[in-house]
């Protein structure tokens, strides 16, 4: 290869490398550019986020909500009787329980009693008493009437 | 192969020939139409002008492609982000300051200065006087004259105004007024409002802290621009702040102050000192308002420090629960006498002399104990030096010096009165007092650890001030404190307020100090209500028991269930006539042996 051809060659590989350098160098500071917008537009969000922030912080003051809650709600600072532990809940469920349990015994015990009462009174007056009975009666306006008719039955099982 | 090789041969000559050919015929031109002489010379010096000048343009292009090369491979420099910004640097940040539950009470926010450019308004034609007036129609509270001026001074950057709102710049910008400019800044915002203007403070225009946690963390904040986290709780603050608001307002006193402390470690939960000021507005705030009385204002808080008094006559066993003191007649000293607010006609035992907050009887007690062991303690419940908290407004204790602490001052410091101490001094020693006994230091940081110095008193000390003062809030001067359940002791204080040359018996300082549960106690609270009036409601009486007790009642019973506190009733409201805490009535004597405790729950309410 003559001496030309050599300097030709190496004049085109500097050239080669030249524009790929500087397309890089190119290249990459476009992406500097985009990063520094980017940055720049998530500092503007940060000071957009902050912003609400104080703003929420603002709306969320003790004063203004408990105003609010006094005017829309009616409602007041919970006070100490209204705060129960678990465990004392637990103990509090326990005697309504055995409470609930002792009420049923007695209903069923004060119905058993009454129902033996109400079967000897009914055996012996059957014939006279008879049951709530809704009939219907047509009035003069040809309406339909719901009236209940009270037996005897009825008033006396009241006075009992 | 040798056909084509004797082809080019043949073309080659041909093309020799040709050359030859032409090279003759020129010569024959250049003999017929000979130029020769001076045209000749002038041809010849024009030709190398003409070299010269490709040499120089092909040298200037060389320059310019060799800078180009340079600026955009060699130097190859990227734009400033700020660059982006109006071509200023974005503000540093600033560091926000936050609650313990991350509420937002002080946070910086983008704002824009208004600058002018004089020499690019000048270069255009519009009158400074109209640009002026629109101005002034967005920003009334500027100058017209100075304005004026500044419009025109010829400068390229002078300040029209500093932080001006969005909707200011926008209307500025509507204007499209030419050399009008804008700064990016920030701004300071305190969306609390008044809430915690004491505990944070004021940052100034510059940006430098002027007041609260804003100057002592300014180093934090600034130059490190973190952010800063309070042990502050927004919602007891609001709680603590609008109570001593309402009792302010409702006794016309002239101020109050209040703290609420963690005993364990140390926290400041919440301080208020009333009257207050908008941080955002600062600058109309009066002198008063700017005033913190939680740690500035220097208070003789009275009866309060019997608590001290108890606690170290205990602890160096100078007395003993069931010792008596005769406390049916003033004490003389000197020239002096020292009074107490009721007689008893029978001695007092000691819890007695706590609950019924005996004069005579403290003073006898700290007679009995002496000046030193006096000292020392209060030494070591720090209420003879500043608070070591972060904070800029903190003062020294006021006291008697070296022998001017005379027997005398030993008597009157046992009952509050020669010593003036801050609201947070009484908020930390009390804390000391209940939390087992150990040192605590105050502090507005958040703390995840109990915070507990060396031991000033036993664990035998720490449970009987627990029990003693719980005797004050079931059956002496402080019962109008008590929230049923929650198992709260205090201390009351109604001081005489110092006057020239004595004291002013018409106007009081009263303060509580409180804790709560006392069988496990969490928290201290402490207030004072500064010169309160007595009304009617209270029948004329401005004391401690009357103001600030229905105070901390009120503020104990909207903390409670903030703070998830399990009220407990199945407990004895009363020590019991057998127990050592028993308080007697005022009227004992009289109804010698009739006394009954109404509820005769045995359970304990320290069990």
């Amino acid at each position: 290869m003559s001496t030309l051809k050599k300097y030709v060659l190496i004049m085109a590989i500097y050239l080669i490398l030249i524009v790929a350098v500087f397309s890089v160098s190119q290249y990459s500071g476009e992406l500097t550019i985009k990063t520094k917008k980017l940055q720049h537009d998530i500092q503007q969000e940060k000071d957009t986020i902050s912003v609400l922030n104080a703003e929420w912080a603002y709306l969320n003051t003790p004063e203004h909500i408990e105003g609010l809650a006094t005017h829309y709600l009616k409602l007041h600072p919970t006070s100490a009787r209204q705060v129960v532990s678990i465990k004392d809940l637990m103990a509090k469920i326990k005697v309504l329980e055995v409470k609930a349990k002792k009420k049923a015994l007695y209903l069923a015990k004060l119905r058993k009693k009454r129902h033996v009462k109400s079967h000897k009174y009914t055996h012996k007056k059957t014939r006279k008493s008879t049951h709530i009975k809704s009939t219907h009666i047509k009035s003069k306006h040809t309406k339909t009437k719901h009236k209940k008719v009270v037996t005897k039955h009825n008033h006396t099982r009241a006075k009992h | 192969m040798n056909f084509i090789f004797n082809k080019d041969k043949h073309k080659h000559n041909k093309d020799d020939r040709e050359q030859r050919y032409t090279q003759r015929a020129t010569a024959k031109i250049i003999d017929k139409f000979a130029i020769q002489g001076n045209i000749k010379g002038a041809i010849e010096s024009g030709r190398r002008r003409i070299k010269f000048l490709i040499a120089m343009v092909l040298c200037g292009f060389t320059i310019l492609i060799w800078r180009a090369v340079d600026l955009m491979v060699l130097s190859h420099r990227v734009a400033p982000a700020s660059s982006f910004s109006w071509g200023f640097k974005a503000p540093k940040k600033i560091g926000s300051i936050l609650d313990r539950n991350d509420v937002v009470v002080a946070v910086n926010l983008p704002e824009q200065s208004l600058y002018v450019n004089s020499i690019e308004f000048l270069s255009q034609n519009e009158s400074p006087e109209e640009a002026a007036d629109k101005i002034l129609s967005i920003l009334p509270n500027l100058n017209k004259s100075k304005l004026m001026k500044k419009l025109t001074n010829h400068k390229s950057f002078t300040f029209i105004k500093k932080l001006i709102t969005p909707m200011e710049a926008k209307k500025v910008l509507e204007y499209g007024i030419v050399g009008l400019h804008f700064k990016p800044d920030s701004k300071r915002i305190y969306p609390q409002n008044n809430l915690l203007s004491h505990v944070i403070g004021i940052r100034g225009v510059d940006g430098g802290g002027l007041q609260g946690v804003e100057k002592s963390f300014n180093d934090l904040m600034v130059n490190q621009g973190k952010d800063l986290q309070l042990s502050i709780d927004v919602r007891v603050q609001h709680i603590l702040r609008s109570e001593i608001e309402k009792t302010v307002e409702k006794f016309n006193a002239k101020g109050g102050a209040g703290v609420i402390m963690d005993v364990k470690t140390g926290e400041v939960l919440g301080m208020s000192s009333y009257p207050d000021y908008d941080p955002n507005h600062y600058q109309n705030a009066t002198s008063d308002q700017l005033f913190n009385r939680a740690t500035k204002g220097l208070y003789e808080v009275g009866s309060v420090f019997k608590a001290f008094t108890m606690a170290s006559a205990l602890n160096s066993h100078t007395v003993q629960l069931d010792d008596i003191f005769d406390t049916s007649t003033p004490l003389k000293v000197g020239r002096f006498k020292i009074h107490d607010y009721e007689y008893f006609k029978y001695p007092l035992r000691v819890p007695e002399i706590f609950a019924h907050s005996s004069n005579i009887g403290t003073s006898k007690i700290a007679l009995q104990m002496g000046t030193e062991i006096q000292k020392k303690y209060l030494k070591e419940l720090g209420l003879l030096d500043k608070v070591d908290i972060n904070l800029p407004e903190i003062t020294k204790p006021m006291y008697p010096q070296g022998r001017r602490w005379t027997p005398l001052s030993t008597m009157t410091i046992s009952f509050g009165h020669g010593i003036a101490v801050s609201p947070l001094h009484v908020a930390q020693a009390l804390s000391s007092l209940v939390n087992g006994g150990y040192g605590i230091k105050a502090t507005l940081l958040k703390q995840t650890k109990p915070q507990l110095d060396k031991r000033i008193f036993n664990q035998h000390t720490a449970d009987t001030m627990r029990h003693l003062l719980r005797t004050v809030v079931t059956s002496g001067t402080g019962r109008k404190s008590e929230v049923r359940g929650y198992r709260i002791g205090a201390k009351t204080g109604t001081a005489d307020v110092a006057a020239k040359g004595g004291y002013n018996r018409n106007a009081r300082r009263t303060t509580l100090s409180s804790v709560f549960p006392m069988d496990n106690p969490k928290y201290a609270i402490v207030v004072m209500i500064d010169k309160p009036l007595g009304i009617k409601e209270t029948h004329g009486y401005a004391t401690a028991g009357w103001v600030v007790a229905p105070l901390v009642r009120n503020i104990i019973s909207r903390l409670g269930p903030m703070m998830n506190i399990i009220p407990k009733y199945d407990v004895e409201l009363k020590p019991q006539k057998t127990s050592k805490y028993y308080i007697r009535p005022f009227n004992w004597n009289k109804k010698m042996g009739q006394v009954t405790p109404r509820h005769n729950i045995h359970k304990k309410w320290y069990e």
